[in-house]
């Protein structure tokens, strides 16, 4: 059953197509989203009060990357506690995951059937805390 | 051995030393440590016979270690500079390796990007997601998707060729030049307006001085994959500033240029980035496989023309082609 918790669910990955294409179904499964191209926009927008029930976080984007963001997200009491699901095409994430946090990881490429079910699971749970 | 030393009872011989065997045991003491007491000149001034011959041995001896030893002091050079010719010759092959498998890493993920767009894009299409939303069944929105999906596809190919480019390359095979008749104007311009929907939403102005047309004999698709690249980088590095290109021909030449006025490449980057796996290192984040413009730069090579790299970082570069006429 889908249902949207109320908060959107924040999409940040530098690459347009994909990026657009997720934020699309996403919206069409029924969900609010919050597509940013740079992971230093979709920190100023936490920071400036948006609260995503999940946020889908690449890893290799120029600028700021998704370790760093999720980095500075941590190390923010406010923003820390928001559940971030790693969606990257890097190998031996794995090994660097500890510097992460409790994050799942998602490896591309992954079809909408192992992406959906860990979004919409989180999408319960927000919704179950509001 | 030498023969045993003979104590001469004869009278009027000028022993030097004290007996014959003590004196030729210092002259072995000596050519043990390397040096020789005896000359040609103690030789012939020996009035004794045999020990002239013993000291002959002895002086013959001595020349032939000091050539032994001159010998293997040469090979000792020799071997450490092979020895380190050979920790040279590793070490460049553990960083060519090192690169190749930054190369293939980067390759995979440059790959899983598109594959993914495109398998989302798919599952979508098959199965649509399950609120339906009156629009998602519209031509238009199909239409979306399709685009898309061809993008996805086009990308893919693209690094499909670049990997099979790099493959010719690297095992020293022929990029497999077709030459003809080409307007390397006409082929410019052509090029630059298939980025035109890039270019509007950027917001970019391309500003072309390409005043007349400049025929040649080359290899008309991979000149445009040499023109794609490098007017994809400056749209890609330009930060939206406005990008130059001018053609021309000269009597002997033919000039290319694109400039961008953007992030620029800093002097020690400047040649790395014309060799191969230049994203490997520094720029990785960039999209793309960091080999165009080495594959530009063989294309060219092959083509009897070069390409030259002009850039500081914070005002932009401006890449030179030049084409034999």
């Amino acid at each position: 059953m889908i249902a949207s918790p109320g908060l959107p669910l924040m999409i940040v990955d530098d690459d347009n197509d994909l990026r657009d294409t997720l934020a699309e179904l996403m919206s069409a499964v029924g969900y609010e989203v919050a597509p940013f191209d740079d992971a230093g926009k979709a920190l100023a927008a936490l920071e400036e009060g948006v609260t995503p029930f999940l946020i889908l976080l690449d890893l290799m984007m120029p600028g700021m990357s998704g370790w760093e963001f999720r980095a500075a997200q941590l190390e923010n009491p406010k923003l820390a506690a928001i559940p971030v699901v790693v969606v990257t095409a890097a190998t031996g994430v794995s090994e660097d995951r500890r510097t992460l946090g409790d994050v799942a990881i998602v490896h591309k490429p992954f079809a909408l059937d192992t992406l959906l079910p860990i979004v919409v699971q989180h999408a319960n749970a927000a919704r179950l805390r509001h | 051995m030498p023969p045993a030393p003979r104590r001469s009872n004869e009278p009027g011989v000028p022993w030097t030393g004290s007996n014959p065997t003590d004196r030729i045991l210092k002259h072995l003491a000596e050519i043990g440590a390397g040096r020789c007491s005896i000359t040609e000149e103690t030789v012939v001034r020996e009035p004794d016979s045999e020990m002239r011959q013993v000291l002959l041995g002895l002086l013959v001896l001595s020349e032939d270690l000091n050539y032994a030893s001159e010998q293997r002091s040469e090979s000792e050079t020799a071997l450490r500079l092979v020895a380190s010719e050979r920790e040279r010759l590793l070490e460049d092959r553990r960083r060519a390796v090192a690169a190749r498998d930054e190369f293939i890493a980067v390759a995979a993920h440059e790959l899983r990007t598109p594959v993914t767009t495109l398998t989302l894009v798919i599952d979508h299409l098959v199965a649509p997601v399950p609120k339906p939303m009156t629009e998602s069944s519209s031509v238009f929105v199909q239409i979306q998707h399709l685009l898309a999906l061809k993008r996805q596809v086009d990308r893919l190919t693209v690094l499909a060729g670049e990997m099979l480019d790099v493959s010719r390359i690297t095992s020293g095979g022929s990029l497999g030049l077709r030459p003809g008749p080409v307007d390397l104007r006409d082929l410019a311009l052509e090029v630059i307006s298939r980025f035109d929907l890039e270019i509007q939403r950027r917001r970019v102005t391309v500003v072309i001085d390409a005043p007349d047309s400049v025929p040649g004999i080359w290899d008309a698709a991979r000149l445009d994959q040499v023109v794609t690249n490098l007017f994809s980088n400056a749209l890609k590095y330009g930060l939206g500033r406005p990008i130059e290109v001018s053609v021309r021909g000269e009597p002997s030449r033919a000039l290319l240029v694109v400039r961008d006025h953007g992030i620029g490449i800093p002097q020690e980057d400047q040649a790395r980035i014309l060799g191969p796996f230049a994203h490997a290192v520094a720029v990785r984040h960039h999209e793309g496989l960091g080999l165009g413009l080495w594959i530009a730069r063989e294309i060219l090579n092959a083509s009897g023309g070069r390409i030259n790299v002009d850039s500081r970082p914070g005002e932009g570069s401006t890449f030179t082609v030049e084409l034999p006429l």
